[in-house]
């Protein structure tokens, strides 16, 4: 992990309110495993925290990151342009575990879709990919998906795909007889804890990528903290990645 | 030039100090730099049992700060001189260990425990609620700085540094309070109680409700109370709140600090205390300074 610069090549709306942003770093970028995330320096004075985004892509120099307006300081990230500059700090926690399996279902909710498109991107497995959004409108990233799995979109509101959340749909693919090796999800904390519970009435893996308000992203000022298997842990430096039947309890 | 400065008999190569709570035992920091290049480093608070500190959310932003609420979360006493100890001395800088309680006895073990320890000095968190006093803190009423300090000053062998809080009606009584108490030294300022709202939810952010606000933000107050502090006393200052530059550490010690700590600053850059460090000479440079220990409190007002 380091500190590098990074220069703005596009930062465009992709669904109302969430962006996809690419930015170009200086030096060769180091090993990136799926599900590891980086801080980004918000380009304001006033804004002294930077940002933990998951890393949805990363080829050759570039990164990508789909953020979401919540506040202040993402609304000010979507003022950047071409050009400009800030530091971005990475790769930061521990991704997903790079398993032996043939099938892997990806399970996303909303935002938490993004660091599971990087494992779509670098995975050689059989992926199949339930992702879930309040509605067609609110959806991201499908296409980009279908290029490297099976892709079930679902939508709260039925606007597409399968009317229900990914957890669901999941679940009639099993008791029709899919059954993946592992699990990997991300997305609200709801969700989450029902894929938790999935994974278990059905003995498979699963791997969940928790989020939490962060300060340094490095592991030391402990207000990203989860209980984990009983006690504390960092979000941050020990997860977010952590395996479903340790969290949630 | 010369950076170095003296604390209570204690040699710091520089005045940097890594901040109680913001750094660590020094660990994720030493994986960017090479954390033996600061003056000292304060441990993460201690108390004689481990902690787990505040739950749900410990940080919020505001407008050049963050508040906090973690809760001091901490392995506890025995595993921090087993466990931490020596990678802390491993690296080159002057080892603190702060210490926090909710009870004069807990203040009374503590100090006794680390007297032992090889640290080489006890920074004591005095901000805490006072269980005993029904939630009050120590660190509010000179009265009780004096009587914890005296506490903790008979059982502690290693030089002792009372860090102070701001929210106080008269800092600098409670400063003269902590000397009289015994104090080896004063560090000041610790966090400003504050809180942040959700409007949308209308709830408090922060699940402690309120929180020790940090950070740019704060500095202004900091710098007038060491200035404040510094002419009420005679044993030496840390000066510490919102540094996150080497200016900022020159008007510190223009204000009467010996020795500064760098907190909040590490959280928006893990390279800062790095910064300041190689910034300061040529601060100094810049301002004809040739021993920093010249401008100590040597502010014209």
């Amino acid at each position: 992990m380091n500190d590098y610069f990074g220069e703005v090549l596009t930062n465009k709306e992709i669904a109302p309110g969430v962006y996809r942003l690419d930015i170009i770093i200086s030096k060769p970028l180091p090993h990136i495993i799926p599900g590891q995330f980086a801080m980004l320096e918000i380009p304001r004075e006033d804004c002294i925290l930077r940002r933990p985004l998951g890393i949805c892509s990363a080829k050759n120099n570039v990164i990508s990151f789909v953020y979401q307006v919540k506040g202040e300081g993402t609304q000010s990230l979507t003022r950047l342009e071409k050009g400009d500059k800030m530091k971005v700090l990475l790769p930061l926690g521990n991704g997903f575990p790079n398993l032996k399996a043939n099938n892997i279902a990806l399970v996303g909710g909303g935002l938490g879709v993004v660091p599971l498109y990087a494992v779509a991107e670098k995975s050689d497995c059989n992926l199949s990919v339930y992702n879930g959004f309040s509605s067609k409108e609110n959806s991201i990233l499908t296409q980009d998906f279908e290029k490297f799995g099976r892709v079930v979109l679902c939508t709260d509101d039925g606007s597409a795909g399968y009317h229900g959340y990914p957890v669901n749909a999941l679940e009639e693919d099993i008791k029709k007889g899919y059954k993946p090796d592992v699990i990997f999800c991300c997305g609200p904390e709801p969700l989450m804890k029902a894929v938790k519970n999935l994974g278990a009435r059905y003995e498979i893996l699963t791997y969940l990528s928790l989020e939490q308000r962060m300060g340094c992203g490095v592991g030391a000022c402990l207000t990203c903290t989860c209980k984990v298997a009983g006690s504390n842990k960092r979000v941050c430096k020990d997860g977010p990645v952590f395996c479903s039947t340790e969290v949630f309890e | 030039m010369k950076t170095a400065v003296n604390l209570c008999g204690v040699d710091f190569k520089n005045p940097i100090i890594a901040a109680s709570g913001t750094f660590g035992f020094g660990r994720e920091y030493n994986e960017f730099y090479d954390v033996g290049v600061l003056g000292g480093i304060s441990s993460k608070g201690l108390t004689l049992l481990p902690r787990e500190g505040n739950s749900g959310v410990r940080i919020a932003e505001t407008k050049s700060g963050i508040l906090n609420c973690v809760g001091l979360q901490n392995p506890g006493v025995e595993a921090f001189i087993k466990n931490e100890i020596p990678f802390m001395r491993s690296t080159g800088a002057v080892v603190i260990a702060n210490a926090a309680g909710s009870t004069l006895y807990d203040y009374e073990q503590i100090c006794e425990r680390l007297s032992d320890a090889d640290v080489d000095m006890v920074e004591l968190n005095i901000s805490c609620p006072n269980v005993k006093n029904g939630g009050m803190a120590f660190g509010v009423l000179p009265e009780t700085v004096e009587e914890v300090t005296k506490v903790a000053k008979k059982r502690c062998k290693h030089p002792l540094i009372i860090k102070l809080t701001p929210n106080v009606a008269n800092i600098a009584d409670n400063a003269r309070a902590a000397e009289a108490g015994g104090a080896d030294a004063v560090s000041l300022i610790n966090t400003l109680t504050g809180m942040a709202v959700d409007l949308y939810s209308r709830r408090p952010v922060l699940g402690n409700v309120t929180g020790g606000m940090s950070g740019p933000c704060v500095k202004p107050i900091a710098l007038r109370m060491v200035r404040q502090v510094y002419k009420a006393i005679n044993i030496p200052i840390i000066g510490l709140g919102g540094i996150t530059s080497a200016r900022d550490v020159l008007e510190f010690m223009l204000c009467g600090a010996t020795a500064v700590q760098v907190g909040t600053a590490n959280i928006s850059d893990p390279y800062a205390c790095y910064r300041i460090i190689n910034d300061l000479t040529k601060e100094m440079q810049k301002c004809k300074i040739n021993d920093i220990n010249e401008i100590i409190g040597k502010l014209l007002d």
